[in-house]
Order: structure tokens, then C-alpha cells, then sequence
């Protein structure tokens, strides 16, 4: 790996930022200013993120790959979230309580409760911040796992932003969409019951803490 | 099927529901046609119906959607007065385009729906009017406190508000009221370039609560635990703090598990009643609805409550923390944090597990996340102990979440519970590897040494005793408890030194347990005499006897009193009650056995015991209990058992029974004596060749069998003589009547064979 790579610019710590919201919720005391935020010679952190991969099947280079193309082309999560959004932008509100009455899984239950307001609202842009947020995390995650390098990650990365820009025209906008994504993934329907920054955080209370500790953060779009 | 537009608008409903999209193009365009240049003569109804499934399906595509559509359906609807929620959520999501009086008129008939409140905040904050906007995020944030996405645009909304205060007014620095309110809606943005600006300012009193709601904020996000609870008790709590500071604080306490402090913060606050709205006839009285939600606060009185309730519920107050989940649950009863506390509170206090389980899939229901309600059933079915379920529901956490330290410990505990050892240690291994920062890896070393204790791994035992007492603080309770702890353990595997620096340390600093005190009399009553420095032990007399023994670990300090007084019998007995309760019964027993065979004539206690051993675990048998077993049958003369015996030993410890060459010789020397006893000749004869076949054999021996032949075979004339002139040859020496009959069958001999 030559030294011309590994600095990190002004513009690839935006790029980075992308993803910071979901590295501060994953773990505390991680690295911003880094290429993978967790460390690869760690080896607490190397098994986090293996770990963390593994929940997403990701055990080889290969497999990262294919997933960071799922987010990012596809859309996993966006096309997830669409295909609840169609079924019920037809139904009448008796209809989805009653749809919610037969659910056999809470699960099921609670991503219909998640995407029924918004199902109108986002139904064009639908999960596509937190996608693309998605595949930066797991490219973070993947180089401290050590499948990738930072030649690759900022190869990657200029795609991703490019994308990311197309589809928001803020940050605030594309950060709602990241919160709105991990509520949807995660089929929380529960309140926070954390104010500060733990391990147990929220998503929202890890923006939080990003904004008080950096300033000069998501200022500039 | 007529190709009527209610038919076309009919198989597109349908298609649109079944996902068949070509057919709802063709259906739609068809009907599109139909009404085209035709509007005037079609039925409204149907009109509406055509309208909403083209806008549904129109927009399922980027195609820029014509607002005129949009227009027309919602004066449709409105004049027929038949528009429903989903409409209005249809109309009003394209919250650039709708007209601000339909979205007006949708609230004041739904003025709690998310959408709609989302929408129209999305409105006002593009139209810049973000005042208004903070008032409805306000009041979306209390009723629907998991729209977190609601608390970032309010952050927005504030930020914006901000900026444009800032920029505009410009006596920022001299108005109080101004400045309060910028620094007010800075630190709820959190906006640090803003608050660092007005810090400057004078006018800004360093007193203020809000101040001092900003310096608890950088106290916890910058420092530690200690710095805060020190600042707590320091400063704080003599100050007059405002709630949003006092939940804050609470909440941090909680993450910290200090339970104490949560009271410390939150009590003695007292709650006015809810406000409440009578009733909403225009759009105007709709903000002041909004703003009852910042009055009332709700979300923070629920907070409260489950702040208090977690601080009751961990030192086992449970009245009171009833009392607190009840007010919270009145509050919202679809709380989901709450209806776990509920449900702990179930299984703990009320005893009803079933009920408990109910109410935690309750709250599953009503929106618990799957990572907090597994986490929360694997917290159920420890305190049931159902061992197996906790493994399963871990399982099902880690295929969707990142095991921590908690999962590995709950999973590795639950697998030593089940006897599954190996798997035990192999989740152990990655927890004291990966986790050794966290609070569980003084546990997890506990169940390592356990572990390795029942499988007599005592290297790595003591290898866990010394990572765990590194974790652990000398001022601390816990490392004390550990030494007392291997201060037992290791007098049971008779590492006799060890234990005795163990418990020599923890009595010279007064922490030695004193049921293990008789330990520590013992060791140096009877262990070796090279200790340095033996500190001055009480002496055992007869009154340090326990003499109304209740607990196995009473028993066993009095077998060892007894022990050292020389009370062999007592001691036996102690050791045997000891085991009888359970406690390291296979040791007790062993060491029963072996203070009976100590005293004198009461061999039958002994064999009673070695019973009891071999009944309790026949697999924990010992060649030196059972030589000495098989030794006292010999001397008690019960010569069939005692065969019995020892054949068993050289079957059960071949190699330790005819170690070296005198054994053989000594095993069959008793078999012999058996056998000759009980008058068994035959086998008698064949133990005594045995032990003739070495080379030198034994004199005794020798004479022995010569004398057996004589006695029981006198006609078999080769034999005896062969046997009386080995006798002969080894030196024995023959009496002079053995001389005699020697001369005689040689004689008869040669007369009648030879001659």
C-alpha cells in the first residue's frame, strides 16, 4: 500500500461520513477520521467486524463484494421497503389493521406499522441514504476485516457519493432516510429510552453525538 | 365482460393488488381513454376510483405525476365528502404540490396522524416557516417517540430557526430574551458553533440552568462516570436544575446501573396534572393543541417513571417499583420498555412465569425490537434456569447481531449448566479473548475455573485464578471471595502449599472466611514445617468445636478440629455428615474412610463406608481405598470377600497390582492364606506353585508345600520327594524326621521303580 492512498483528504472524510451515523451506533470509540474507523490490527475489532459480516453472510472478499453491490446497485433494503410500500398503498385503513391482525410474526407486524406512513412519502426515493450508507458501512467494516484495501475503498467510495448526491440535496434529508432505514432493518417500533451516547444507543443519539463532537460535520453538502 | 371504464377500473384494482403490472398499464391506459375529453358525463364515484388508482399507479414510476390529476381527485372527494385517511395521506404526500388549505383541512379532522403531521411540517419547512414546524415535530415527537427521523428534522427546524434569529436580530448580545432563546434552541440542536458564539456573550448568566444543562451534556459526552457522579454530588445537586437535566442525568446514571443516584436525581419531583383540550373546531385551534404536547410532555413523564422503576426494581423494592410502572403504563400503555419492566416484576415478585412470558411477547407486540426482546427472553429464561431455551434464543440473537460480551457469557454459563463442557470453554475462549475490557470477564474466569476444576485441569484452573484475581481489586470483596473460594478448592486437590499461601494471605489481612479457618489449623498442624512466617492461628480446642452443626461446611470444619485433636472416630462421623449434605460428597467420604481406618475397631464402620463410596460413584474408586478395603476384610478374617477383593484389584489395577515382582508374589501369598483358610487344598496348591515358579523361591514356601504334600498327598511319592530335596538343596534344613522319611521314599522309590 503506498502513502498516497492512506491520507485521507477533506473530501474522502465526507465520503467516510456517509456511513458514520451507522459506525458510531455499531460501536463506540471508533475511528472517524480513519479509512475503516475500526482498527484492522486490533484483534477486538477485527472480530467485530467478521462478526458483524457474518450477520450479513459475508465470509470472503467475494461475498462482500456482492453484498456492497446489493446495496449499492440494487438496493436491498430500498427494494424491501418498496415492495411492502406497493402492497399497501391500496389498502383502506381497515384493511391494514386487519392485515396487521393476521400477522403471524411480531416482525412482519412491525415493518407494515414502519412503512405504512410513509408509504406515499418515500415511495421514489425509498431506502436509497440508508442502502448507500449500508454499503459504505460494510466496506468499512470489510477492509478492517481485511478483504479490501483503501485503493478499492476509494475507488468505491467516489461511486457511492456520486449516487448518494443524486438522490439527496442535503444532509439532513439523506440522514432521515438513513434513521428511517435503520427502524425499518431493525423493525423497531419502540421508543428510545437512551438520551446520550452508550452502546446501547440509538441511531438518532449517535447523530447526536456526531454533531457534538465534530461541529463541522454535515454542515456542507 | 363489457369493456364499461368500471370493468377496466375493476381488473386494474385488482391487478394492482395480485402485482400483475402490464395488466393495470393496459386496464388503465384503456380507461384513461375512455375519460379523456369525456369528464362531464361520467358518475363522480367512479371518477374517484379511476382517479386513485392512476395517482397510485402513476406514481409507482418517476414519471413527473400532472398535480392537475391530483387537484381534481381531491375536489372530487371533497365534495362528495367520502375522503378517507389513506386519500388525504395520497394527496398530501407531495407536499410541494398540495395547496396548504387541503393539508389544513386534513388535520383538522386527523390532527394526530404521522403522515400527515410529516407532511405538513416537510411544508413549512420548505415554505421557511419553522416555527410553525417546530410546534407540529413537537407534538409528532411525544405521540410517536420511535419516529426518530420526526426528532432530526425538528434538530433542522431548529437549526434553521437559529440561523435566521441570529442573522436577523441584531441586539442578540444586549436582549436576554433573544439570547436565552438562541442558546435554548442551540443546545437542543446541537449546534456547538452557535453555543461556543454565545457563550461570549455576557448577557448569557453563567448560573443558568440552561447553562448547566450544557456543562452536565459536555460532562458526560467528554468524561467518564466518576468525573459526573463527582460533579453530581460536588455541585449539581445543590442547584435548582431543569427536568429535561435531571432526566438526562438520570438516564446516564441508569446506563451505569447506579441505582442509587437515579433516586438521589429524581425524587421529590413533582408532576402537574395533564393538560387537556376541550375542543378543535378551527385550524387556529389546532397549534394550540400542538403546543399542549410541549405543556404536558408526556414522553418525559414517562421517562421519569421508568427511571425509577429500573432503580426499585435492582434492590428488590417492589412496591414501590409497581407503583411507578403502573403510572408510566397509565401514561401509554403501549410502552414497550415498560411492559418489560412489568413483566420482570411478574416473574420475580408475582412468581408467574407463564404470565411474565405473556406480557414479554406483549411487548414484542406492541413494538420491541427483536435484538432487546431477545436479549430480554434470554434474561427470562436464566431466571427460570431453562438452559436450553437460553441457548436457542441466543442463537437466534447472533444470526442477526453481533455477539457481546453478555450473549457469550449467558450462552457459555448455559452450557456448563448442561454439562456441554467443551462447548463451554470454546465460547469462553473467544470472550476472554475478544471482551477482556468489559465487566463480564471477571464471570467468565469464574466459569473457566470452575469448569477446569470439575475436569481436574488444575494447571488451568490456577491459570484462571490468576487472570481473574488480576481483574479484580485488593480493597475489593470479590477478590477475597476468590481466594477464600480456591482456599477450599485447592485443600480438595491437596495442593497443601498453595492452599496455604492462599489462606495465610487472606488471614493475615483479616479476609479469611473463618468456616475455612480450620483449613489454615490444619495445614499447619500437619503440613510441612519449612512455611515461613506462620501467623499465630488460634489453637483448636474443644470448645472451637461446633456444637450444634447445621451447614456441610460446618460438619467438615469440625471432622477437621476433631482430626487434629486426635479424634480419629469423630472425625469419620463429621466427614460422613458432610458428604451426606451434599457437599463435595466423594472427598468427604474418602476422608471418612480413611480417618475410620485410623481408629482402632471399627473396621465394620470403615467397610460401611467404602459401601457408601462405591454406591455414591463407583467410577471415583482409588487403588489405595481399595488395597486398603480388600486388607481389612483380610484381617477381619472374611476370607471369601476379601478373594473377592483382590481379585478385583488386579482386574481394576493390573498395572499398579503387579508393578514390581514381589507383588505377584505378595497377591498370591494372601490369595494362598485365603484359600488354605477357607480349605480350598487345590487352589491353595496352585497359589503356592505360583509362587514357587521364580527361580529362587522362598523358604517359607517351600516348607510349606512340602508339608501340604505330605499332609494330603502322602501317596504321591515322586512329589514329595522332589519337594524334600528342594528343601534340601535351598538349605532349609530338614528335621530329623523329614530326614527319616526322605530315606524312606527313596528307598520305596528304587524298589519299586527301579529295581
Amino acid at each position: 500500500m503506498s502513502t498516497s492512498t492512506t491520507e485521507i483528504t477533506e473530501e474522502i472524510q465526507e465520503q467516510l461520513n456517509l456511513s458514520a451515523v451507522l459506525m458510531e451506533n455499531f460501536h463506540k470509540n471508533i475511528k472517524h477520521d480513519s479509512w475503516f474507523g475500526l482498527d484492522p490490527e486490533n484483534e477486538t475489532h477485527k472480530y467485530l467486524a467478521k462478526k458483524l459480516l457474518k450477520t450479513y453472510d459475508i465470509k470472503s472478499a467475494r461475498e462482500l463484494r456482492n453484498s456492497v453491490y446489493i446495496h449499492e446497485v440494487i438496493r436491498k433494503a430500498s427494494n424491501n421497503f418498496r415492495d411492502i410500500a406497493c402492497k399497501l398503498r391500496i389498502y383502506s385503513e381497515e384493511e391494514y389493521i386487519k392485515l396487521l391482525e393476521n400477522q403471524k410474526y411480531v416482525i412482519d407486524r412491525n415493518y407494515y406499522r414502519i412503512v405504512w406512513p410513509h408509504r406515499f412519502s418515500l415511495y421514489k426515493t425509498s431506502l436509497a441514504g440508508y442502502d448507500l450508507a449500508m454499503a459504505i458501512f460494510l466496506l468499512r467494516m470489510g477492509g478492517a476485516s481485511g478483504f479490501i484495501d483503501e485503493t478499492e475503498m476509494e475507488l468505491r467510495l467516489t461511486d457511492i457519493t456520486s449516487s448518494v448526491k443524486k438522490i439527496f440535496n442535503n444532509w439532513d434529508s439523506f440522514h432521515e432516510n438513513v434513521l428511517i432505514g435503520h427502524q425499518f432493518m431493525t423493525a423497531n417500533m419502540a421508543s428510545d429510552m437512551a438520551f446520550f451516547a452508550n452502546s446501547e444507543q440509538s441511531v438518532l443519539q449517535s447523530l447526536r453525538y456526531l454533531k457534538i463532537t465534530n461541529p463541522h460535520w454535515f454542515t456542507q453538502w | 365482460m363489457e369493456n364499461t371504464l368500471e370493468n377496466y377500473i375493476e381488473v386494474a384494482e385488482l391487478a394492482y393488488r395480485e402485482g400483475r403490472w402490464e395488466e393495470v398499464n393496459k386496464a388503465i391506459r384503456a380507461a384513461q381513454e375512455m375519460v379523456t375529453g369525456n369528464e362531464g358525463n361520467i358518475d363522480d364515484l367512479i371518477r374517484i376510483r379511476f382517479y386513485r388508482i392512476g395517482i397510485i399507479y402513476w406514481t409507482m414510476y418517476d414519471n413527473d405525476l400532472d398535480i392537475e390529476f391530483i387537484k381534481k381527485y381531491s375536489d372530487l372527494l371533497e365534495r362528495h365528502n367520502t375522503i378517507t385517511l389513506p386519500d388525504y395521506q395520497l394527496i398530501c404526500s407531495f407536499y410541494n404540490e398540495c395547496p396548504e388549505e387541503i393539508m389544513q383541512r386534513a388535520l383538522l379532522k386527523y390532527p394526530d396522524d404521522l403522515s400527515l403531521l410529516n407532511a405538513y411540517a416537510k411544508k413549512l419547512q420548505e415554505l421557511g416557516q419553522h416555527n410553525n414546524a417546530i410546534i407540529i415535530l413537537e407534538h409528532l415527537t411525544e405521540l410517536y417517540p420511535e419516529a426518530s427521523f420526526a426528532q432530526l428534522m425538528l434538530m433542522h427546524s431548529r437549526d434553521q430557526l437559529l440561523k435566521v434569529v441570529m442573522e436577523q436580530s441584531e441586539n442578540i448580545s444586549t436582549d436576554e430574551d433573544i439570547a436565552s432563546s438562541c442558546f435554548d434552541l442551540a443546545i437542543q440542536s446541537c449546534n456547538m458553533t452557535a453555543i461556543d458564539e454565545l457563550k461570549k456573550y455576557p448577557i448569557i448568566n453563567q448560573q443558568n440552568k440552561k447553562f448547566i444543562h450544557l456543562d452536565i451534556q459536555t460532562c458526560i459526552y467528554r468524561k467518564g462516570f466518576d468525573k459526573v457522579s463527582k460533579k453530581w454530588q460536588e455541585g449539581w445537586r445543590d442547584k435548582e436544575l431543569d427536568f429535561n437535566s435531571v432526566l438526562l442525568l438520570a438516564n446516564y446514571f441508569h446506563a451505569y446501573s447506579a441505582y442509587g443516584l437515579i433516586k438521589e436525581v429524581l425524587e421529590g419531583y413533582s408532576f402537574t396534572d395533564l393538560e387537556q383540550m376541550e375542543q378543535i373546531n378551527e385550524f387556529n385551534d389546532l397549534a394550540a393543541y400542538w403546543e399542549l404536547a410541549n405543556i404536558n410532555k408526556v414522553q418525559n413523564r414517562i421517562m421519569y417513571n421508568f427511571s425509577l422503576a429500573n432503580a426499585y426494581h435492582y434492590p428488590g423494592e417492589t412496591e414501590k417499583e409497581t407503583h411507578y410502572v403502573n403510572a408510566g403504563l397509565e401514561l401509554d400503555p403501549n410502552n414497550a420498555f415498560l411492559t418489560v419492566l412489568k413483566s420482570n416484576a411478574q416473574l420475580t415478585v408475582d412468581k408467574d412465569p407463564a404470565e411474565a412470558y405473556n406480557t414479554l411477547n406483549a411487548a414484542h407486540l406492541q413494538g420491541l425490537p427483536p435484538k432487546t426482546y431477545y436479549q430480554q427472553l434470554t434474561i427470562f429464561y436464566r431466571l427460570m434456569a431453562d438452559w436450553n431455551n437460553v441457548i436457542k434464543t441466543i442463537n437466534q440473537y447472533e444470526v442477526r447481531n453481533v455477539p457481546n460480551e453478555a450473549t457469550i457469557f449467558y450462552k457459555a454459563d448455559a452450557f456448563a449448566h448442561l454439562g456441554y463442557q467443551i462447548n463451554a470453554l470454546e465460547c469462553l475462549e473467544d470472550g476472554v479473548k475478544y471482551f477482556s475490557h468489559t465487566p463480564y470477564i471477571i464471570p467468565m474466569y469464574q466459569l473457566g475455573m470452575m469448569i477446569y476444576k470439575s475436569q481436574k485441569k488444575y494447571k488451568l484452573f490456577f491459570e484462571d485464578v490468576k487472570h481473574k484475581l488480576s481483574y479484580c481489586s485488593k480493597k475489593g470483596n470479590e477478590y477475597w471471595n476468590t481466594i477464600n473460594q480456591c482456599v477450599e478448592i485447592i485443600f480438595i486437590i491437596g495442593d497443601y502449599r498453595r492452599c496455604y499461601e492462599y489462606a495465610s494471605e487472606a488471614y493475615r489481612n483479616n479476609r479469611l472466611h473463618p468456616q475455612l479457618l480450620p483449613i489454615l489449623q490444619w495445614l499447619i498442624a500437619f503440613d510441612y514445617d519449612d512455611y515461613l512466617e506462620i501467623p499465630e492461628v488460634p489453637e483448636v480446642t474443644n470448645d472451637s468445636v461446633i456444637n450444634n452443626p447445621q451447614t456441610p461446611m460446618d460438619y467438615f470444619g469440625n471432622a477437621l478440629r476433631f482430626w487434629i485433636m486426635g479424634f480419629n472416630l469423630a472425625s469419620a462421623q463429621a466427614f460422613e455428615q458432610a458428604g451426606d449434605m451434599g457437599w463435595e460428597t466423594v472427598y468427604c467420604y474418602k476422608r471418612a474412610f480413611w480417618r475410620a481406618c485410623r481408629s482402632e475397631g471399627h473396621e465394620e464402620y470403615t467397610l460401611e463406608l467404602y459401601d457408601k463410596i462405591i454406591a455414591y460413584d463407583p467410577t471415583q474408586r482409588e487403588w489405595l481405598i481399595d488395597y486398603r478395603y480388600a486388607y481389612i476384610l483380610y484381617t477381619l478374617k472374611k476370607y471369601e470377600q476379601a478373594i473377592k477383593a483382590y481379585k478385583m484389584l488386579m482386574e481394576y489395577y493390573p498395572n499398579t497390582a503387579f508393578e514390581e515382582e514381589k507383588d505377584y508374589n505378595h497377591n498370591a501369598a494372601v490369595l494362598l492364606d485365603c484359600e488354605r483358610n477357607l480349605g480350598n487344598i487345590e487352589a491353595a496348591t496352585r497359589y503356592t506353585s505360583m509362587r514357587m515358579s521364580w527361580q529362587t523361591p522362598q523358604k517359607t514356601d517351600c516348607k510349606r508345600l512340602q508339608v501340604m504334600a505330605d499332609e494330603h498327598y502322602p501317596e504321591e511319592l515322586f512329589l514329595r520327594y522332589n519337594l524334600l530335596r528342594l528343601s534340601e538343596e535351598i538349605e532349609t534344613g530338614l528335621s530329623q524326621n523329614e530326614k527319616e522319611s526322605l530315606k524312606d521314599i527313596k528307598r520305596k522309590l528304587k524298589s519299586e521303580y527301579f529295581s
